[in-house]
């Protein structure tokens, strides 16, 4: 899965009719409320299979081959425009703010009456009454307050939708059908 | 049946005799003899405990008293329960083993057959070393965290004489090479895994019998009795509390008056529990007390 764009991409590495956009990691922020991923560009296919190692041990890339995401342009046809891809790119996990009911978590201090032996003035066994304590993780308040939900149950693939982002966000640089997906 | 006290002064100072503890390891011996009159009770001290225990004349509580002598390199300041397993290790018959801080309110004689007993299942903590700790691998026999409850030895009941002696020179051992290796960084959680979480693990691998007072489980994390339950426990917990009382983690709230316990009534309990055994007289240990113990 990758992005081709349809036109001339201007770069620091020269000029590329056949960029080649991939997305290398991703990392999935839920305490975040966010998806992290970032995009990396190459001159071409070639260029970006011989950047990925595929076996443990493979010899390293003897350069670079990912391209800078600085001073970039993009031409096709009659559009041209400055191009700019940002190294880290964010997909929010998060929707709009609404009104929850928040626990507030905190050490309590919890008691109970336990029956216990004990002994009379004469020695005799009697049972009595003990308060037992212990100390325990729970919720001690709650309140009423503004967040925005989590969304932790997307359907299809993080890297698809990854993808999509990635589109939407390039497109409102260039033209959507310079976009292509491969 | 022979019953055992261990009580070492770790530290070496004088402020180690505390009135609560002494008052609770006199109250531990005399509600055992209160109810089991016919067990041989046997109190192992370091020579300073001897020293302070004749001031106090209460040596005549234990049928014997034996001085501890060792040379095991076990740093036994921070793994204070490193003597224990010592004595555990050198018995030649079955044995029961007593912890200072655990008071008992019955007659147990019926569950003494060939199973052996300990207090309750306890739930792995942060009180514990676990699988991934770096130093258990460097041990000889490291232990190997098969499965995830420790055993409560604050009462111990062992009446296979050989397992008593595997499992006592097994403790000792890794003691004294957990204090080689950590010099400096030993912690508790060492002396906790090699002393309870280890004989339960020894227990279910060689698959050996064994029963538990409480049926329930102990959260470490919490301080107290979980509902989750073990089958092999004696006693439900309301029987349980009722039936004995094990100190724990409440002694030091106890001493600092925090959480709610109380100090001085603590202490009249504990006399109650002495004079029931009509074994001391109060009047006479208080006198002894204001004599010769400096810290409360």
């Amino acid at each position: 899965m990758a992005i081709t764009l349809d036109g001339t991409l201007s770069t620091l590495a020269g000029a590329t009719t056949s960029s080649y956009i991939r997305i290398e990691y991703i990392k999935y922020m839920p305490y975040a409320g966010l998806v992290e991923y970032n995009p990396m560009l190459f001159k071409n296919e070639t260029e970006a299979d011989i950047s990925r190692i595929r076996y443990f041990g493979d010899d390293l890339p003897t350069s670079m081959l990912p391209i800078p995401h600085t001073s970039m342009s993009f031409e096709s046809g009659s559009f041209s425009s400055d191009f700019e891809l940002n190294d880290i790119m964010v997909l929010p996990l998060s929707g709009a703010l609404q009104n929850v009911s928040v626990d507030h978590y905190g050490i309590a201090l919890q008691s109970a009456s336990i029956e216990v032996t004990d002994f009379d003035d004469d020695g005799n066994e009697i049972v009595t009454q003990e308060i037992m304590k212990w100390q325990e993780f729970s919720v001690i308040s709650q309140s009423i307050e503004e967040r925005h939900p989590l969304d932790l149950s997307r359907s299809g693939s993080i890297l698809s939708q990854c993808y999509e982002h990635l589109k939407n966000s390039i497109a409102e640089q260039i033209p959507s059908g310079s976009i292509l997906e491969i | 049946m022979q019953v055992k006290w261990v009580y070492e002064n770790v530290t070496g100072y004088d402020s180690f005799y505390s009135k609560l503890n002494i008052t609770l390891l006199i109250a531990s011996v005399c509600l055992w003899k209160k109810y089991h009159p016919k067990h041989i009770t046997n109190l192992y001290v370091d020579n300073t405990t001897y020293d302070k225990l004749i001031l106090l004349d209460i040596l005549y509580l234990w049928d014997n008293v034996e001085i501890l002598k060792y040379a095991d390199r076990i740093n036994r300041v921070i793994l204070w329960a490193g003597c224990k397993p010592k004595v555990i290790s050198q018995t030649k018959t079955p044995m029961l083993i007593v912890d200072h801080d655990f008071l008992i309110f019955k007659n147990i004689d019926e569950h003494l057959k060939d199973e052996v007993i300990y207090s309750y299942d306890e739930d792995m903590s942060q009180w514990y070393i676990n699988s991934d700790d770096e130093y258990n691998k460097q041990l000889t026999n490291p232990i190997e965290f098969v499965q995830d409850k420790a055993a409560n030895v604050s009462f111990l009941y062992l009446p296979d004489v050989n397992f008593a002696i595997e499992y006592g020179q097994q403790t000792v051992g890794r003691l004294t090479e957990f204090t080689a290796l950590l010099g400096d960084n030993l912690n508790t959680g060492y002396l906790s895994a090699c002393e309870q979480y280890e004989l339960k693990e020894m227990l279910i691998k060689s698959k050996i019998k064994h029963k538990t007072l409480n049926q329930n489980i102990y959260s470490c994390n919490n301080l107290k009795f979980k509902e989750e339950k073990n089958n092999i426990g004696i006693w439900d917990l309301k029987e349980s509390f009722l039936s004995y009382k094990h100190y724990g983690v409440d002694k030091r709230n106890i001493f600092d008056n925090k959480k709610g316990y109380k100090y001085v009534e603590s202490i009249s309990y504990l006399y109650r529990c002495i004079k029931a055994s009509k074994l001391m007289s109060i009047e006479y240990l208080e006198d002894k007390f204001n004599k010769h113990i400096k810290n409360r």
